[in-house]
Order: C-alpha cells, then sequence, then structure tokens
C-alpha cells in the first residue's frame, strides 16, 4: 500500500498535514531548531556566545579540539567503548531471546521477560546509583560476596582496568531487555514452516538458526546495530551518576567531556564537540543502514 | 526406496484431545497412499507424525522394519513438500535445492549436476538463480517438489501441496506429481482434503474421520464398496445420497414424520431389515426404468444445475433429499413430479446405528 501524500486524493493530503503538524513543529522547535543553534555557537567565542552578537571565530574552537589531547582521549576511548558495548549488547541481547524462544526454556517465561525487561522502565538514575553503590570499595555488595567466598576483589568503576566493564555491565542491565523485545518481535515474525523444512533436509540445530533463522532476523540486527550505536556514542547518564569522567578519564566519553567544558562556560569548545559528535552519529548510523540496504538488495 | 508401517499409533494433546486414534496401515514400497479426510481430521498430524516433526504418543512407525518413533526428523531420511512451500526465503532457487545436499557433503559438482537434472525434470531451470519472492505459486511448489526430489529420500510427505494454488494450476500439478510418481516410483504419502486430488491420485487411499481411519484401500473399492456412511458420504461429487428408510409389512419407506414415500419394488434383502440408511450414488439413480427388477420413488423437483454435459437435480423426498446426475439437459421445472428409478445391485446399505456397510 503506497501511503505517501502524493498518493492520496486532495482532501487527504489535508488530513495527513493536519496529522503530522503538532509532531512536525514539537520536532522542529525542540528537536532540529537547537542543533541549529548548537552548531551555530561552535563558531563563536565562548565569552560571547550568549551575547546577541556573538564574535565569530570561524574553525577555531574545532582547531582547538584537534589540539587538545584530552578530547583526543575523550573520542579514543568513546570510540572503544561503543565498539564492545554495541556488540556485547547485541549479542547478549540475541542470545537471550533465543533462549526465551527455545525450548530450553520450560515454563516462566513471563519470569524472564520481566526480569530483563524490568530495568528498561526503571529510572536510569536510581538504577546507576544502586550499580555504585554495589561497585562501593568499602561497603559494596559485590566485594562483600567475593570477599565471602574468599575471591580476590573486583576494582569496580576504581580501577583503571576495570572501570569500562563495569560501566559496561550497570547500561548492559539497564539497556538489554529493549534490545531483547526487539529480538523477540522479529522471532516472533519469523516464518516457522523454513525451520520445519530445514530439519526435514536434515539440518541440526545450529544449521537450522544459521541458515534459516539468522537470516530472518537482520531487520531486528540493523534496527538494534544501529539504535545501540547512537545510544552508546552519547553515553551520559551513567558517567555522570558513576564515574564522573574517571578515574584518570577513562570514561571521560565525549557528551560528558562536553558537558564538562559547557559547565564551565566554554561554550563554544563544548557546542563543537557536541557537533563533531552529532556528525559522527548521523555518519555511523547512516554507513551501517547503507551496509544493510546493499547486503538485502 | 522404502516401506512405511504404521502400527496403533496415536497422538494425544496436553493428555486428553486425541488428534490421531489408534491408526494403523501400512505404505508398501513404491506406493502412493493419500490420506484424505475433512479439516481437524488429524491427516496432517499423522503425516508429521511420519516426519518426525511432532512426537508420537502411542504406537509403532517403522521404516523399511527399523522402529523410527524417537529418531529426530532430520535422521529420518524422508523430504517433505509443505502447503505454504516453505522455502528458504533468503536463498536462491538453486540453493534451496542444494540445501540438503551441502549439509551431507556432497561435491559441488555433483550437486550442480544433481540440481541441473532436477530442475529439468521440473522445468524451472531458469529459475534456478530468482530468490522464492520472485515466483508465482505454481513456480514456487515446483521449486518445493525439486527440493525433496533433489535428494532422493526414501519417503516423500507431501502436506496440502496443491490447496493455495489456482483450479487450473492444482490440475496441472496433480498431473504432474502422479507422472513423477511414476517416473521415480517413490514411497509416497500424501495429504488432502480434496476427494478428487485423492481419488485421481492415490494407488491407496485412506479415509479418515476425528482422528480415525474409516477405510484404508484402493480408490476403486473406497468408491463403490464404501465401508462406512462417512466414506461415503464424503467421496463423489456430488456424494451419495444417504437416505433413511425402514421396511415394515412388504413395504420400504423413506423415513418423514409426517407422509412417508413409499419405495417401489424393494428388493427381497431390502425387506429383510427394518431399519437401515439407503446410499446411491447420484449416477445410479435414472429417469428412466431400466429395467423390471429396478426400484424406484416418486419426489419433487427442488433444483436444477446444468453442468454442461450432464445435469443435477435436486429431488425432495419430504424431509429428505437427492440428488440425480443425468446425462444431457433436463428440462423439468422446479415444483415437477418426478419418478427415479434405480437398479437395485448398485444400491448400498448402512447400519442405521453405526453407519457400518451392512453385507448384502
Amino acid at each position: 500500500m503506497n501511503m505517501r501524500p502524493s498518493a492520496l486524493d486532495k482532501p487527504s493530503i489535508g488530513i495527513f498535514w493536519l496529522f503530522i503538524a503538532p509532531f512536525a513543529l514539537l520536532t522542529m522547535v525542540f528537536g532540529v531548531w537547537p542543533i541549529v543553534l548548537a552548531i551555530q555557537t561552535s563558531f563563536t567565542a565562548s565569552s560571547t556566545a550568549l551575547q546577541a552578537n556573538p564574535q565569530w571565530v570561524g574553525w577555531a574552537n574545532y582547531i582547538n579540539l584537534a589540539q587538545d589531547p584530552v578530547f583526543i582521549k575523550s573520542l579514543a576511548s568513546t570510540l572503544i567503548y561503543t565498539g564492545i558495548a554495541v556488540v556485547s549488547t547485541v549479542v547478549l541481547a540475541l542470545l537471550y531471546a533465543l533462549l526465551m524462544n527455545s525450548n530450553f526454556i520450560l515454563g516462566g517465561h513471563w519470569f524472564f521477560k520481566m526480569a530483563i525487561f524490568l530495568p528498561v522502565v526503571t529510572p536510569d538514575i536510581a538504577g546507576y546509583v544502586v550499580w555504585r553503590w554495589i561497585y562501593d570499595q568499602s561497603f559494596g555488595a559485590l566485594n562483600t560476596f567475593l570477599e565471602l567466598l574468599g575471591l580476590p576483589l573486583f576494582g569496580g568503576i576504581a580501577s583503571v582496568s576495570t572501570v569500562l566493564t563495569s560501566v559496561l555491565i550497570a547500561e548492559l542491565w539497564h539497556h538489554l531487555g529493549f534490545y531483547v523485545v526487539i529480538f523477540l518481535a522479529n522471532l516472533a515474525l519469523c516464518d516457522k514452516g523454513p525451520v520445519e523444512a530445514a530439519e526435514m533436509d536434515g539440518a541440526n540445530r545450529w544449521q537450522v538458526f544459521w541458515h534459516v533463522v539468522f537470516p530472518q532476523l537482520k531487520p531486528a540486527l540493523v534496527v538494534n546495530f544501529v539504535y545501540a550505536l547512537i545510544q552508546y556514542l552519547k553515553t551520559f547518564t551513567v558517567v555522570a551518576v558513576m564515574t564522573k569522567g574517571g578515574p584518570s578519564e577513562n570514561t571521560n566519553f565525549v557528551s560528558y567531556y562536553a558537558y564538562t567544558l559547557f559547565d564551565q562556560g566554554r561554550y563554544g569548545e563544548a557546542t563543537a564537540m557536541a557537533s563533531v559528535l552529532f556528525a559522527m552519529v548521523m555518519v555511523l548510523s547512516w554507513l551501517a543502514l547503507k551496509a544493510q540496504g546493499s547486503r538485502r538488495s | 526406496m522404502a516401506q512405511v508401517e504404521l502400527v496403533g499409533v496415536s497422538k494425544t494433546y496436553d493428555g486428553n484431545t486425541q488428534a490421531v486414534r489408534d491408526v494403523s496401515l501400512k505404505v508398501s514400497e513404491g506406493e502412493l497412499v493419500v490420506f484424505v479426510g475433512p479439516s481437524g481430521c488429524g491427516k496432517s498430524t499423522l503425516l508429521r507424525m511420519v516426519a518426525g516433526l511432532e512426537s508420537i504418543s502411542d504406537g509403532q512407525l517403522v521404516i523399511d522394519g527399523q522402529l523410527v518413533n524417537d529418531v529426530p526428523a532430520r535422521e529420518r531420511d524422508i523430504a517433505m513438500v509443505f502447503q505454504d512451500y516453505a522455502l528458504y526465503p533468503h536463498k536462491t532457487v538453486e540453493e534451496n535445492m542444494a540445501f540438503a545436499l551441502r549439509l551431507r557433503r556432497i561435491s559441488n559438482k555433483e550437486i550442480k549436476e544433481k540440481v541441473q537434472q532436477t530442475a529439468e525434470l521440473l522445468k524451472i531451470e531458469h529459475l534456478l538463480q530468482r530468490k522464492p519472492a520472485a515466483l508465482s505459486g505454481g513456480q514456487r511448489q515446483r521449486v518445493a517438489i525439486g527440493r525433496a526430489i533433489v535428494r532422493q529420500p526414501r519417503v516423500f510427505l507431501f502436506d496440502e501441496p496443491l490447496s493455495n494454488l489456482d483450479a487450473q494450476m492444482r490440475t496441472e500439478m496433480r498431473g504432474e506429481i502422479k507422472r513423477l510418481h511414476q517416473r521415480l516410483g517413490a514411497t509416497m504419502i500424501y495429504v488432502t482434503h480434496d476427494q478428487v486430488e485423492a481419488m485421481t491420485l492415490a494407488d491407496k487411499m485412506a479415509v479418515l474421520d476425528q482422528g480415525r481411519v474409516i477405510q484404508f484401500d484402493v480408490p476403486h473399492k473406497i468408491y463403490h464398496e464404501p465401508s462406512h456412511q462417512f466414506v461415503a458420504s464424503f467421496t463423489g461429487s456430488p456424494p451419495m445420497n444417504l437416505l433413511r428408510v425402514v421396511s415394515s409389512d412388504g413395504r420400504l419407506m423413506i423415513v418423514d414424520s409426517e407422509a412417508p414415500i413409499e419405495i417401489s419394488n424393494p428388493s427381497a434383502q431390502m425387506l429383510a431389515i427394518h431399519s437401515f440408511v439407503l446410499g446411491i450414488r447420484p449416477e445410479q439413480l435414472s429417469l428412466q426404468s431400466q429395467g423390471s427388477n429396478d426400484i424406484s420413488v416418486v419426489g419433487i423437483v427442488l433444483l436444477t444445475e446444468l453442468l454442461g454435459s450432464e445435469t443435477l437435480i435436486r429431488v425432495v423426498l419430504g424431509e429428505q433429499s437427492a440428488i440425480c446426475r443425468v446425462h444431457g439437459e433436463f428440462f423439468g421445472k422446479p415444483g415437477d413430479k418426478l419418478t427415479l428409478h434405480c437398479d437395485p445391485q448398485s444400491v448400498h446399505v448402512f447400519d442405521v446405528n453405526t453407519g457400518m456397510r451392512s453385507v448384502q
């Protein structure tokens, strides 16, 4: 069915715009306009950025960024963290969804679904505060438990070597359910016929999955991959609540670094940084979607 | 090629719903057996048990002398053609057909040869590089059949393979499957709800109702000697007329709460039974008397349907009715009185309580 406005008759076009207008307006005012303003601010001197006639400095803020070792480190850690987080999110969500969909779990599907989805609807700040306590070196539940078992203690968010893992675990706990739901929806839509046909053709469980189920999961894979990419590139709340960018700036991801600069009144550099992040999100998402599109054809 | 034997096979869901009850039958090597029955009769469940896609609750499934109840589907070496084709949507026709062979690690060269030969047999060589989405229903069904044939399995199973096709394509594919069976000489089990398909294809057919096999025999016997009035009412188009009759004082009457209708000239055997169901095929009823022994009854024309070379006349007999199939056209009008004649040798007698055929 073709639902483009051009395919509709005239009164329908009026109704089409009527329904679209409120949301288009909201998007323009609260979505597009701030982005335009931020990009504009990134070309002004921080001291005059909030004035009516700011001083234009061209690419100066961007050049400063490129020469800022903290930003370079921030960018690198953001990309590394995003890479690891996207892969682990998509893979774990897929495994969880497959487990839920398999006959390995005999009952209590509602419990497993609730257990994975409840954190998604939990306020993220509350969740991350609890995780900070769990990781706490003096009274945290995790180390108390490890101590009881006589196992070596976990550095958590206090140690450079474990902080990324710790933050990732907290984020996975919070977000995974969303991705699982997307995979479960796709699995429910999968055609069972070819699965049976493959069994009859002599395929074992793994071959059935790889040759028949997995290719049918491409829509969910693409959605989850792109969404995870966007989400982890923008990682902010978990850092703001748990690590404040530390230790040793290891979790000083771009969006958090931009926020701290903004807090210091360095509006020009902060918005330049945000603009760089925005451009990265746009380009990477576009590339991911394009790669998928070409594979499909 | 293999022999398939079912011994007391049953399927129970949730401990009480019985989809298949105590089915015993044997499919000999190279035979094409059709499971036919109305929807919900358990025919597909029975086929899926043979395939290994459904577990067997009770009884034994024996293929070539080996008990296979607990052998998983992938190890049974049985191919199945599904109603909705169940092609692998992201694979080309060639990959679809080659899939089972690849899993067996057959050499690429041999796979290519086999796929090519099968594609030629089914006239789908020009479709090999296409994906299923780019094929018509008939082409998809050919591919599905090709995917089964290329494996050279021990047994072929067909689960209502033609019911998603239009009438013309169905007739064409029916002929094709019959030719394939003759050519391959393979053991095949075919499920359908269409009795015409069953009659035309089957070496032997099993008529199922409510999970039971009512009759398992060659199509000729199923049609001419139905063992049960269900079989009689399921086969033939239109199916056999079944009239409840009683005999008393040397007269044979069609049961009616107000005015029973007398059947003239009943045979001595008919009069010997008090109450029974009289079965007469529509083509056995005629408008003219064929001999002095003919039984006859007077009814009223309800409606006529001209099929071209023949006409169906629906005749009201009190509270009951019968259909008569005559050659050529019939010029009577609704409401006309009409005398129907029938050779007593061609009627069937069924027990009024059990529905079983009474020996005549």
